[in-house]
Order: C-alpha cells, then sequence, then structure tokens
C-alpha cells in the first residue's frame, strides 16, 4: 500500500532528499561494480601483479574448463543445499507460525541470532562438531552407538550440513511472513469436505504459498553461492566454490584482472538465474 | 529505545571508534613488524621482541601475517595508497621476488647494517640493480611429520607419502607453498632439473597424483592440519619443523622428521616496504636481528634455523642438529612458481587436489 | 500425526542448537584443548578475551564499525524509503532496486567491487573505508524494515491529517515518523548485527590492516585453534541474543519479521 497522495512531486524537495541516498548508493555499490567491470580487462603481469589494458585474456581463462567446471560444482552446491533447506524450512515455518504469538517469539530471536552469526564462528563450530576429539560422534560412543569416535570433516556432507544450516533460519525468515498470514480456515474446509490433509495441502497450501516459496528459493541459493569460508573449512578442494577461488585470484595470487573477470560471471549467473526463475515462477500462477 | 538514548549509544560507540582505532598509535618510538601468525608470532612475542625493546628502547607491535602470498598482496595494495600495514615484514623468497618485480620493496641502506657481514650471503635479496632489499631472517624447514601414538616408528623417506596410508594424509593445499612437485621431483626423480622439461613435469605430475587418495585434507591454514595431526585424527603430512617441535615441547605426542631426502629449506627475509616513513627504526631492527647472538637465541626460542653463518654462532652440535639437519634440503624451484605459477597452479587444482 | 509433527519440530530446533551447544561446552574447557566434553571447567577463556588486547581491540573496533555502519545505512536507507513510498519518481524507484541489489548477489562480488573502489581512490587500508562498504552493503536491511513499516501504516490517520490541512513535514513528524520508528530501529539493528559477524567484505577491504573479530577469529582459526575463539563465539551469540530478544520483548518480532498484525 502507497501513501494515499502518492504521486508526481509537485516541488523538487523530494529529488533535493534523494541527493545523499543517491551520491553513496551510486558510488558505494554501482560505481565499483563498474570499475570491477573495467578491471575484468586488465593485463595481468605474472611475476608481479597488474596493469591498465583492453584484453580479453581474463575471460579466456574464467571459460576454461577448470573454471566452468568451479562454476558447476557452485551452482551444484548451491542448488542441493537450497533445495534440502526447503524441504526442512517449509513444514518447520508452517509448525512454527501455527504457534500462539508469544511462543513465536523465543524460536523467531534464536533464528536471527543464528542468522546473524559469522560464517567464521559457523564454520568454527561445525569443524568441532564434526571433530573426532570435540565432535558429536564422542556423544554416540557415550550412548554405546559407536565404538570410537571418528571425524567426520572435511567432506561433501559436512560442507553440506553446515550450509544448510547457515541458510536454514534465512529461508525460515523469509517463509515466515507468507505462511503466517495463510488462511489455516482454508485447508480445515477442504478437510471437512472430505479431502485427506496431504491432498488438501497439495490442492489448497501449496498454490498459496508457490511464489514465496521460489523467492525463498532464489534468495537461499545466492546466499550459499556466496559462502566462502564453510567450502574452504569443511569441503575438500574438489568442493571449493567460485568465491574460494575469486578470493584466492584476488588476494593469495594477486590476479585481480581474474578475480574480477570470475566476478563477473558469478554475477551473470546469479542475476539471469534469479530472473529466470522469477519469470518461470510467474507464467505457472 | 528513546531517540535521545539512541542519540547516545551513537555517540559512544563513535567515540569508541575514535580511540579504538587510536589505541594503536603510541607515543614512544615503535615498529610494526610482521611475522607469521600462531606459534611462531607467539614465540617471537614472548621471547624476541622484549629484548629488543630493553636493548634499543623502540617497542614492537608484532602483526600477524598470513602464510602465502596473501601478505604481499596487501602490502602492494596498501602502499599504492601510500600505507603499510607492518613497518618490516619477514617475508619468504618466492614473494620476495614477486615484490621486487613490482618494485614493492624499498632499498635498505648498508652502511647503516653493520652486522650484514655475518649474513650468509645467498640471503642477502639484491634487486636487479644490485641494491640490498631484504636480510635473511630465519629460515625453516618443511618436513615429514606424524603422530607418535599412531606411528611408534618414525618414517624415514618422502616415499612413505605414497605408501598404504588411505586418508591419512594432511599436505599443504598450493602448489606454491607446499613445494610438492619439488619433493616428489627429488624423490623419484633428478630433482628440480626434472622440472625444467616439459617430459619431467609431467612425469612428476603424474607420479605426485598418486598421493591423492592417501590424502584426507588438503590444508590452506596450518591450524586446521596442526589440530587434526595432535588429535591423531590425521596422523602424518607435511609441516614446518619449528611448530611441530613447539608442540612436541607442549606435550602433543607429534614429532618432525628429516626424511632422507632432505627436508624443503625456504627462508624468510625481513623486508621494507616502500611506503613505510620509520626506515631509520627499521635498520636498527634488521641490524639488531642480524647479530650473531640474537640467531642464536632464535634457533633456541623460536626453532628456525638460523641464516648467520655457522662460524659465528655459539650453537652446540645438538642444538643445530634440533633446528637444521645436515641432511641437504630440497630447495623449492622459486622461478618456476614466479614464472609459470598460473599455469601450474591450474594444473596442480585439476590433477592433484581436484 | 501431531506427534511426528512435535518430533520433527524438536530435531530441527536440536539441529539449530547443537553446535551451540558444542562451542559453549568446549569454551568452558579448563585447559587450552578443545575437548567435547570440556574436561574441568573453567571461564579462563572468557576472562581472556576481555583481558587481552589482541582480543578486545578487535572487539572494540568491530563495535564500532557496526555501529557507524548501522547509522549511516539507516541514514541512506530513511529518506530513500519515504520518498519511494511517498512519491512517484523513476530514479527514486531505481535507487531503490539498487539498495535492495548487494543481498540478491553473492557478497564475494560486492567484496571484490570495494576492493577496488578503494584502490582506485587510494584509501586501501584506512578504517573508514570498512565503515562505508558495509554501510553500503546493509542499506538493505533498514530499506527493507522501513518500506515494511511504511507500507502497513494505516491510509486513513495520513489522509485524515492531510485533509485537516497538515503539510508533509508536519505529516511525517507526527504521524510517520513515531509508526516507523520501530521499523527503524528493528533495521538498525539488524545492520549492527550483521557488520559485527561480516567477514568477507572487511577481509578484502582492509585484510590485515584493520582487524574486525571475524578476522581475528579467521586468523586464529588458521594459525591454531583456541578456545577463545569459542568463548568470543558465545558472547557473539548471547549478543545477539539479547539485541533481538529486547526487540522481541518490547516489540512485535512476529510483526516486524511481516506476520499479519491481526491475530493474538
Amino acid at each position: 500500500m502507497n501513501h494515499p497522495s502518492y504521486g508526481k512531486p509537485k516541488n523538487r524537495w523530494p529529488y533535493f532528499l534523494l541527493t545523499y541516498p543517491a551520491i553513496m548508493i551510486l558510488l558505494l555499490f554501482f560505481v565499483p561494480l563498474c570499475i570491477m567491470f573495467a578491471l575484468s580487462f586488465f593485463k595481468r603481469i605474472q611475476s608481479a601483479f597488474f596493469e591498465p589494458a583492453f584484453v580479453f585474456e581474463n575471460y579466456v581463462r574464467a571459460f576454461s574448463t577448470f573454471f566452468l567446471q568451479r562454476i558447476g560444482v557452485s551452482l551444484w552446491v548451491a542448488a542441493v543445499a537450497a533445495f534440502i533447506c526447503l524441504l526442512i524450512a517449509f513444514p518447520f515455518t508452517f509448525f512454527l507460525s501455527r504457534l500462539r504469538r508469544s511462543r513465536q517469539v523465543p524460536y523467531l530471536v534464536l533464528l536471527i541470532s543464528i542468522l546473524s552469526l559469522s560464517e567464521v564462528i559457523i564454520a568454527f563450530s561445525w569443524s568441532l562438531l564434526l571433530s573426532k576429539t570435540s565432535g558429536i560422534s564422542n556423544l554416540l560412543v557415550a550412548l554405546k552407538l559407536l565404538d570410537a569416535p571418528v571425524s567426520w570433516a572435511p567432506g561433501f556432507v559436512a560442507m553440506l550440513s553446515a550450509l544448510v544450516y547457515i541458510s536454514l533460519p534465512l529461508a525460515i525468515i523469509v517463509l515466515y511472513p507468507s505462511l503466517s498470514r495463510l488462511d489455516v480456515s482454508l485447508t480445515e474446509a477442504a478437510t471437512t469436505l472430505g479431502a485427506s490433509p496431504i491432498v488438501s495441502f497439495f490442492n489448497v497450501v501449496l498454490p498459496n504459498v508457490r511464489q514465496a516459496l521460489l523467492t525463498t528459493f532464489i534468495l537461499v541459493f545466492i546466499f550459499v553461492l556466496g559462502s566462502y569460508l564453510i567450502p574452504q573449512v569443511l569441503g575438500r578442494p574438489e568442493h571449493w566454490t567460485l568465491p574460494v577461488h575469486i578470493t584466492d585470484q584476488a588476494l593469495l595470487k594477486s590476479n585481480m584482472p581474474l578475480a574480477a573477470a570470475l566476478a563477473m560471471l558469478l554475477l551473470i549467473a546469479s542475476a539471469g538465474l534469479s530472473l529466470l526463475t522469477l519469470r518461470l515462477g510467474r507464467s505457472q500462477l | 529505545m528513546k531517540r535521545r538514548e539512541f542519540i547516545k549509544l551513537a555517540a559512544t560507540t563513535g567515540v569508541a571508534a575514535v580511540t579504538g582505532l587510536n589505541l594503536n598509535f603510541a607515543q614512544e618510538r615503535s615498529l610494526k613488524v610482521g611475522v607469521y601468525g600462531g606459534y611462531f608470532k607467539d614465540s617471537f612475542d614472548a621471547n624476541i621482541f622484549p629484548k629488543f625493546t630493553e636493548d634499543t628502547g623502540i617497542k614492537v607491535e608484532s602483526v600477524a601475517e598470513p602464510t602465502g602470498e596473501a601478505w604481499i598482496v596487501q602490502l602492494e595494495t596498501a602502499a599504492k595508497a601510500g600505507q603499510a600495514p607492518a613497518d618490516v615484514s619477514m617475508i619468504a623468497q618466492g614473494s620476495m621476488l614477486r615484490g621486487m618485480n613490482s618494485g614493492l620493496w624499498a632499498a635498505l641502506d648498508e652502511s647503516k647494517l653493520s652486522n650484514l657481514e655475518f649474513v650468509r650471503e645467498q640471503l642477502q635479496n639484491k634487486d636487479a640493480e644490485g641494491k640490498l632489499i631484504g636480510v635473511g631472517a630465519v629460515s625453516w624447514y618443511i618436513t615429514l611429520v606424524s603422530n607418535t601414538d599412531v606411528f611408534p616408528e618414525a618414517p624415514t623417506s618422502w616415499d612413505e607419502l605414497w605408501k598404504d596410508h588411505k586418508n591419512q594424509l594432511g599436505l599443504l593445499a598450493l602448489s606454491s607453498n607446499s613445494y610438492l612437485l619439488e619433493i616428489t621431483a627429488k624423490t623419484f626423480f633428478e630433482g628440480n632439473a626434472t622440472l625444467d622439461t616439459e617430459e619431467g613435469l609431467n612425469a612428476v605430475f603424474a607420479k605426485l597424483a598418486e598421493v591423492k587418495n592417501n590424502v584426507q585434507l588438503w590444508y590452506r591454514d596450518e591450524g586446521q592440519f596442526q589440530q587434526a595431526l595432535q588429535a591423531g585424527e590425521i596422523p602424518m603430512g607435511q609441516y614446518y619443523h619449528d611448530v611441530t617441535g613447539l608442540a612436541a615441547a607442549d606435550g602433543f605426542p607429534v614429532r618432525s622428521t628429516f626424511p632422507k631426502e632432505g627436508g624443503v629449506l625456504d627462508s624468510g627475509s625481513w623486508a621494507v616496504s616502500r611506503a613505510v616513513k620509520k626506515l631509520d627504526e627499521a635498520h636498527e631492527y634488521i641490524n639488531w636481528f642480524s647479530q650473531p647472538s640474537i640467531q642464536d637465541l632464535v634457533a633456541r626460542s623460536v626453532g628456525t634455523a638460523p641464516t648467520v653463518k655457522r662460524e659465528f654462532l655459539t650453537l652446540s652440535e645438538d642444538e643445530f642438529a634440533a633446528v637444521s639437519s645436515d641432511i641437504e634440503p630440497i630447495i623449492p624451484h622459486y622461478a618456476l612458481h614466479l614464472n609459470r605459477g598460473d599455469e601450474i597452479s591450474q594444473r596442480w587444482s585439476e590433477e592433484i587436489t581436484g | 500425526m501431531m506427534i511426528l509433527k512435535r518430533f520433527f519440530f524438536s530435531l530441527v530446533v536440536l539441529y539449530l542448537v547443537a553446535p551451540l551447544v558444542i562451542i559453549t561446552g568446549v569454551s568452558l574447557n579448563a585447559q587450552k584443548r578443545l575437548f567435547f566434553p570440556p574436561q574441568g571447567l573453567s571461564l579462563r577463556w572468557y576472562f581472556e578475551f576481555f583481558s587481552q588486547a589482541e582480543w578486545y581491540l578487535p572487539a572494540l573496533r568491530s563495535l564500532s564499525i557496526a555501529g557507524l555502519a548501522a547509522l549511516i545505512a539507516m541514514s541512506i536507507a530513511l529518506p530513500l524509503a519515504y520518498t519511494v513510498w511517498r512519491y512517484d519518481i523513476k530514479l527514486a524507484r531505481m535507487l531503490y532496486f539498487l539498495g535492495l541489489a548487494p543481498f540478491a548477489l553473492p557478497p564475494v562480488i560486492t567484496a571484490l567491487g570495494a576492493l577496488a573502489l578503494w584502490i582506485v581512490l587510494q584509501s586501501f587500508g584506512k578504517p573508514y573505508t570498512v565503515v562505508l562498504s558495509h554501510a553500503a552493503f546493509l542499506v538493505t536491511l533498514p530499506l527493507a524494515t522501513i518500506s515494511l513499516g511504511l507500507q502497513s501504516m494505516n491510509a486513513e490517520s495520513i489522509e485524515a491529517a492531510t485533509t485537516l490541512g497538515a503539510d508533509n513535514s508536519t505529516v511525517f513528524r507526527t504521524i510517520v515518523f513515531p509508526y516507523i520508528r520501530p521499523y527503524m530501529m528493528a533495521g538498525f539493528v539488524f545492520a549492527f548485527v550483521l557488520s559485527l559477524n561480516e567477514y568477507i567484505i572487511a577481509f578484502m577491504v582492509a585484510g590485515f590492516t584493520v582487524e574486525t573479530l571475524p578476522i581475528k577469529i579467521f586468523n586464529s582459526l588458521r594459525y591454531g585453534y583456541t578456545p577463545v575463539m569459542a568463548s568470543v563465539s558465545v558472547i557473539f551469540f548471547l549478543l545477539a541474543t539479547l539485541l533481538f530478544g529486547l526487540i522481541g520483548k518490547f516489540g512485535d518480532l512476529p510483526k516486524l519479521l511481516g506476520a499479519d498484525s491481526s491475530s493474538d
């Protein structure tokens, strides 16, 4: 809902109001992306740093099999994590939003607090959780379910568990508004009319939240696509996602031009996928 | 929250910003020295820097450097903005060369370094014009390390990595800091010369790829491996001789062994970024560090090998053996990583760690 | 069905809490070892955090950066959200879209862009660069919460005030601002806590020259684990819980997160 007298401005005051946000957002967000775009055409000097130029060699390297595979791995990891995350988040949020408001609050506080935790802290706690000395396997040994403590990291499952962990609160928070506004009387009506709970779920609930589910999927997908520390600490080298390689190129190999080119690819991939998914979602509605 | 309280909170945070950020600027003569973080920096903080302050009155603020090339990339980026995150930094030989090529290092004044004569010739870094840009600080070895609980017998050769140790090894993840190509070349071929020909390089890569299944952890950060080695989770691998020694002295069940092919010898030099203003203090520090008596102290307390010629040192045979070895070391092929680094590291990711 | 529901719900909560339990346990170890369950109980790693400059300085630095960044983010978001809501201006809508964009992109892109910007402006390594880059990145949060507040406002009261002859600024001061204040507060807290925990942008922009707490934690992760890292993590989690808990206690958290205002 917009302002009741929403409309074209009658004087210059609104434009004046916009000057400061415009300067800040353009300078601090838009200009950097442009500089990065320019940088991606600079020339890399292998034994030193880089110099201004207009060459395509960074993109040639970015499109090599190796980096294309990295992009593939990143997209795959992000898709799997986002899917699992949604599978857990959807029913959980549904149950959560059915609780009394006052009982929801502690869970919401817990969720936002986890969401705000640094990826560093989460990577660290998961590496402990899965380690031999301080991990849950010790608990299983105490419960006599396991003979000796084992180490479960690094590996694909370890990385995935932490990625789902870090994105689950995000998914819940994003799903929360539409699920808590969902009118349960619809399902109840359907059930009274003789539909099984499962049928009424697919016929009544799902169509109402499809758009929310899609949005959440994309947000989580991009969130995971951007994770940098978890793949590095909990994954093996073949699981290192593109952000790890981008950061390596920029900070370790002093190859800013290649890092910029890879970042442009990541930008196009994530923006393109979001738009595509949104469009698909809209056409199905 | 009321608006007034909000403003108060904001103001306090602002003050904290200023004070918090200003706490670093001391009034007396001071010097920011970059050394590798962790055990290494801890022992410098405990044993070396206080002695320097005592001798010269210059306070030292130590900065934890990351290993690998991240530090010189930061130094270079900062120097472009006229900033220096540290006044003197310990820089590994590969990074010395890269910094030299981009003109990062300030030339040092040899007349202010009276103790330079003690430092081994090859560890006095010179640029293309013959100007001094770095002075050897410490040398260190990458050796074969193992957990003594899991392996009661110490391994004797690098070829142990190729034996039946499925998922038991921790190796450094990057071609430019693990020097595993050099190790493979020395163990199974003719040494670094093999890496100069294409067939040789291919053969070394193929041989090294055989260890893949033995590797549980390709570590980027030392802490990761050290924790796992000490716990016995990953009982064998390559690691730093000095740090392993310090951990063993702390009571952890770990040991470092010089394989019969030799440990990998790398050295750190003290170097000064061109953006540094405290040149006098920097020279004073480097000169102080080059004294044989200080090099003795470093070898004894940090566990690294000295860069000063052996005849000036007072280290006993045993003490020298603890930080070094008579076995001829493997020397990293710096030129290979510098000039063909992109290609090598990509192949590395594809064929070895990938 | 009910039991199954309960079981699933508890299982997810357990999954969410497990790492926190481990990390709390590890932080209580008496020795410099990371054991779980802890061997011997001690609070020494908490004291260590508050007594050692290498830990509390980065923490102070992070707190100041987060406070300033959240303030700046708010100062950008408020006029923008208001103009978009009040006026039909294309530029405003475009800026609004750009303001939301950082959260629709992997942060490494924003981080690399920021690094490139400060290199070009020759300011790499100066503390204010982290503040500004964080502010630009986190603008999305107050922008989203303030817009949510504005949209949920009762239109009739504004209409009534306008018909009674109140001008724009009076309406803003007397009706709009008091109404959106809790949303601003929530936006501020979100931005503050996220900046406090943000790693990759701070790392790219200032790296080892301005050591924030997440960078410090990651650096100690690299060089060897210590229980202080666990105690710091616990402190940070508790701080976030405290801030959000206060919002939950004094404000309507479900509503701030977009639930319908009606029920309960």
